[in-house]
């Protein structure tokens, strides 16, 4: 019964929710009831979440593993910060200070960072070695330069092709692989449904 | 190695230096490169231009600092178009380190046309589960949100008076949107007519209301294909969309200066291919 009950579960609540959206018949009250329970399972995951980093770096620095001195500040940065955005809330001076002057400039130099890492494979991967990789090197570069003012002025033409990539060959195959991907889980939700897809109950699957 | 075949192997860190001196110097010294105006940020623009005084928005933060420079210029900038046109504005985060980024961006562009926080905006801040919160907000924007960012009861921010449920009372959405979660909560639940009548729709939802999006540029190439199809009404591309929209409000600021550095930064990248082409194919010869 340890695997039968979850798959039952599973199988009610994936058809409580399928069914209606699919077939366009009138929802039911059971579907309202398991909005409210997503509500508190996702408090509850959050939960999970500070509990499961508490363990895993709460053991780094018990048993002093490399790079303990990380999981401290880990832990310290993650229950300072959350004390004081219970005490001040997320308006709060020192909380705001500390989300502007600390949070926010290390989140876009990350970012900014991956430019340099886009330049540099850019330049050693983008070699004419084949036909099909000059035309990738080609509208690569209209693209780039379509997105940019200077494109424009190296050239009238270059916005012009840089749309029409953007707006045919790139829609089309946007498209493409969305059904594709759309196709693909409504495979998997079918295969959750029967009982044939198991690895939410923490197998291995079929 | 001649010279030529040289070119394929340029020390990575002149690459950077480069990169970093074409993208710092006309932030230093703006080169003032003309910026014309896509269809698709001026279709935007007319999108929010629709709406009349009084009306009131959603406009979804679901982007962090990361992605700042990209999506915190057409924030301010659409934020400034709705408060001239006397538009309220509800400031939703689907991200949770958007909300400070979206009350920021109210707060400026409120404090440009002299509109009052509660009267004017709010700010509601992270609200989990993101999908169910939505979809219960359809009928009861009341008992989903319940307060704002500061823990204000909708009782006391004047504004939510005149909006009870998304379905009566919000006229557009406006989603600031580097990935998941974002505008495909709102495609979903409120973007796309349904006739199902049930506990979370009891009329049978079938008004479409306007989702206008402004993305980051890797997302543009997916969100083209939803222009087109209608699943968006309006897309503000990337951080070159948030100049072209500021241009449009009259108000240029951070979002046009950064284009004149994406135009060198990208000629920089440009200029390394090529040459890292030449030195392939000189090598090739040689061999």
């Amino acid at each position: 019964m340890r695997k039968e009950l979850p798959l039952i579960i599973t199988f009610i609540t994936a058809l409580v929710c399928f069914v209606p959206t699919v077939f366009k018949v009138t929802e039911t009250d059971v579907r309202a009831i398991i909005d409210k329970w997503f509500v508190v399972m996702e408090s509850v995951m959050i939960l999970m979440g500070v509990v499961n980093l508490t363990r895993v770096h709460g053991s780094n620095v018990r048993r002093r593993r490399v790079g303990w001195i990380a999981s401290v500040v880990c832990l310290v940065t993650l229950y300072a910060y959350l004390l004081l955005g219970i005490y001040e809330t997320a308006q709060g001076e020192t909380f705001s200070w500390i989300y502007d002057n600390v949070l926010q400039p290390i989140s876009t130099t990350i970012s900014s960072l991956l430019v340099f890492y886009i330049a540099s494979a850019a330049y050693r991967s983008f070699r004419v070695r084949s036909r099909e990789a000059a035309v990738l090197l080609v509208a690569g570069v209209i693209v780039m330069l379509t997105t940019a003012p200077l494109g424009a002025m190296i050239w009238s033409g270059i916005p012009q092709i840089g749309k029409w990539i953007m707006d045919i060959p790139n829609t089309a195959a946007r498209r493409a692989i969305g059904l594709g991907a759309s196709l693909g889980g409504y495979a998997a939700m079918i295969r959750v449904l029967l009982g044939l897809e198991r690895g939410h109950l923490g197998g291995s699957g079929a | 190695m001649n010279i030529w075949e040289r070119f394929q192997h340029i020390d990575v860190r002149i690459i950077y230096v480069v990169l970093v001196v074409s993208i710092a110097l006309p932030l230093l010294f703006p080169l003032n490169f003309p910026i014309e105006v896509s269809k698709e940020t001026k279709g935007a623009y007319d999108v929010v231009d629709t709406l009349e005084p009084g009306d009131i928005i959603i406009m979804d933060s679901a982007y962090n600092p990361g992605s700042g420079p990209e999506l915190y210029p057409p924030a301010v900038a659409i934020a400034r178009h709705a408060f001239s046109k006397d538009v309220r504005i509800i400031g939703f985060n689907s991200w949770e380190l958007g909300a400070q980024m979206m009350q920021r961006a109210l707060d400026a562009a409120a404090a440009d046309y002299g509109k009052e926080y509660g009267v004017d905006y709010i700010v509601l801040g992270y609200k989990r589960p993101l999908a169910a919160t939505i979809r219960a907000a359809i009928n009861d924007a009341w008992g989903a949100w319940k307060a704002d960012i500061n823990g204000t009861t909708f009782d006391n921010l004047p504004m939510m008076a005149d909006f009870r449920s998304i379905k009566e009372d919000c006229h557009m959405i406006v989603v600031m949107n580097a990935g998941s979660p974002g505008a495909g909560n709102w495609v979903t639940y409120v973007g796309t007519p349904s006739q199902n009548p049930g506990p979370n729709n009891p009329d049978g939802f079938v008004r479409t209301i306007p989702i206008v999006v402004a993305c980051v540029s890797v997302e543009i190439s997916g969100a083209k294909a939803s222009l087109q199809s209608g699943v968006y009404t309006g897309l503000v591309p990337g951080g070159r969309g948030g100049a072209e929209y500021e241009l449009l409000i009259n108000h240029p600021a951070t979002g046009v200066g950064a284009m004149d550095a994406q135009s060198t930064g990208h000629l920089a990248i440009i200029l390394f291919i090529i040459l890292g082409n030449i030195g392939y194919l000189a090598s090739r010869r040689s061999a």
